[in-house]
């Protein structure tokens, strides 16, 4: 086959190859599109989740769709060995509806998640100043305390499971969303907390960035445990950027 | 042996590591197969190990590489090839071109194995066999393998011998002589089996290159595009040590071409 260059002299059948071997190329996009969409909602970032003067649905509503593009941007990073186990584990031509499914089923559990707690929350007052203050640092102490705990590690060791996948016509697309949606639980048991964090502090991108280096860093270790001392330094640099910045 | 937690106790075991270790340095010294560069296989897994007084000494991968600096250090008296490396893998090994992932061709359901004796057909698809032949061929020669997915089981697990065969649709395969593709060794599926332990109930995937045993049922006009017999065999069929298996199960039988 000739090799025909782009006008940044890319060979274009090398790079569609290099596509099918990395067919986690596209959840990582939406990740990235999603990290985008949040970054410059400076508004939401200075104003507390559940302070102001809105309806509360329409305040469930804001606090939900900004928890989904929280989902989107920070869970794909953490199943990339998932993906690629469920794209290479099915026939080429329908290894991208297989990693689909299996995104369906583990973000889906993710979603509906937060759908209560943030409902809860919206119809909470919380208070500002020293007491939010006091809030946070016990989130923040709490969710240290967590990463210390064989409840933490057992979750962390469920989220590298991986389970045979059916080839079988319907039986597949079902073994897939199966699969995603243990993965989700297995990943919700391990990192509920973590999650928390940034809906508490208003999905502050501090709490956001340093919660996410916290989880690539413990879900990419060789040893699948969780590692302490990292956890410990980003979740204390997010708590201190949190407390001087728009809780003070 | 059969346990990794007990395994230590028994004096094979340092016999069969020290030649393990050994064949590892065969393997890099042939073939062009030099270890591996990646950080987190050097240095961010360590191992623990005890010395003569009881001492924990703790190592990485990177620290044991070679063999001369380890401790006192050593060298082998023989690390010559035992086993002439295949036409297939030399090729394999030195294509300059980055391997690609291994393509699916077939799979069958969850395959229980509860009796001496099983044997399941794994339904291939010719044409995604031949798409695959067709994009590897460009590069190097095509590589087969049979991957056994997500071993999981409990208690004390026999070993088992795995045949490969085609036996003609519709004909008896019971005297037809298949062809040995390798074994199953159970080493540390209990283990891995447990929901609550490090691998979280995945098992073990094991993997048998049967590049050679698929070229030879070709050329013997035996082989199909579209299924493919495999049988497992218990080594220990007859012994008085013969143990019952407990809810061993092999997730997913595999073909895969590379």
């Amino acid at each position: 086959m000739a090799a025909v260059r782009t006008a940044w002299g890319i060979r274009l059948p090398a790079l569609g190859e290099w596509f099918a071997q990395h067919p986690e190329w596209w959840p990582l996009a939406i990740s990235l599109a999603a990290w985008l969409s949040l970054a410059p909602d400076r508004q939401h970032e200075m104003t507390p989740l559940c302070v102001g003067v809105s309806p509360l649905q329409s305040q469930f509503v804001d606090a939900f769709s900004r928890w989904i593009l929280m989902i989107l941007g920070m869970m794909p990073p953490l199943v990339v060995l998932s993906v690629r186990h469920v794209g290479f584990r099915s026939f080429r031509d329908r290894r991208h509806t297989a990693i689909a499914e299996f995104l369906s089923g583990y973000l889906g559990v993710w979603i509906a998640a937060g759908a209560v707690p943030l409902f809860l929350l919206s119809a909470t007052s919380i208070p500002g100043g020293a007491e939010r203050r006091l809030i946070a640092v016990l989130a923040y102490g709490a969710a240290i305390v967590w990463q210390l705990t064989p409840f933490k590690r057992q979750g962390l060791w469920r989220c590298h499971r991986t389970v045979p996948l059916a080839v079988e016509p319907w039986r597949t697309d079902l073994s897939c969303l199966r699969f995603g949606a243990s993965a989700g639980v297995a990943c919700l048991s391990s990192c509920w907390l973590l999650m928390a964090l940034p809906v508490l502090t208003a999905h502050g991108m501090s709490a956001m960035v340093c919660v996410q280096g916290a989880m690539i860093h413990e879900r990419y270790q060789q040893c699948h445990r969780p590692r302490l001392a990292t956890s410990v330094i980003l979740l204390c640099t997010a708590c201190l950027l949190d407390l001087q910045g728009h809780l003070a | 042996m059969g346990d990794p937690r007990t395994a230590a106790l028994d004096p094979i075991f340092w016999l069969n590591h020290a030649n393990i270790d050994r064949l590892w340095e065969v393997w890099c010294k042939t073939c062009l197969n030099p270890n591996p560069t990646d950080p987190n296989w050097l240095a961010n897994l360590s191992f623990k190990f005890h010395d003569a007084s009881g001492e924990v000494l703790t190592f990485s991968a990177a620290q044991v590489l070679d063999t001369t600096k380890v401790l006192h250090g050593y060298q082998y008296d023989d690390i010559s090839d035992p086993i002439p490396a295949s036409p297939h893998l030399m090729a394999a090994t030195a294509a300059s071109a980055p391997s690609p992932q291994p393509e699916l061709i077939g799979a069958t359901a969850p395959v229980p194995l509860d009796t001496p004796q099983t044997t399941v057909q794994v339904a291939l698809r010719p044409q995604v066999a031949q798409a695959a032949r067709a994009r590897i061929a460009a590069s190097r020669p095509t590589r087969v393998f049979l991957n056994l997915e997500n071993v999981t089981g409990q208690g004390s697990l026999p070993k088992y011998d795995i045949y490969i065969d085609v036996p003609p649709a519709g004909q008896d395969a019971s005297n037809r002589s298949p062809l040995l593709a390798g074994s199953l060794s159970l080493f540390g599926v209990q283990a891995a089996s447990d929901p609550s332990g490090p691998q979280g109930g995945s098992g073990i995937t094991s993997v048998i290159e049967i590049t050679q045993l698929v070229d030879q049922l070709r050329r013997e006009g035996r082989w199909d595009e579209a299924r493919l017999h495999v049988t497992f065999m218990r080594r220990d069929i007859g012994a008085r040590t013969a143990v019952p298996t407990q809810d061993l199960k092999i997730g997913r039988i595999s073909v895969y071409y590379d």
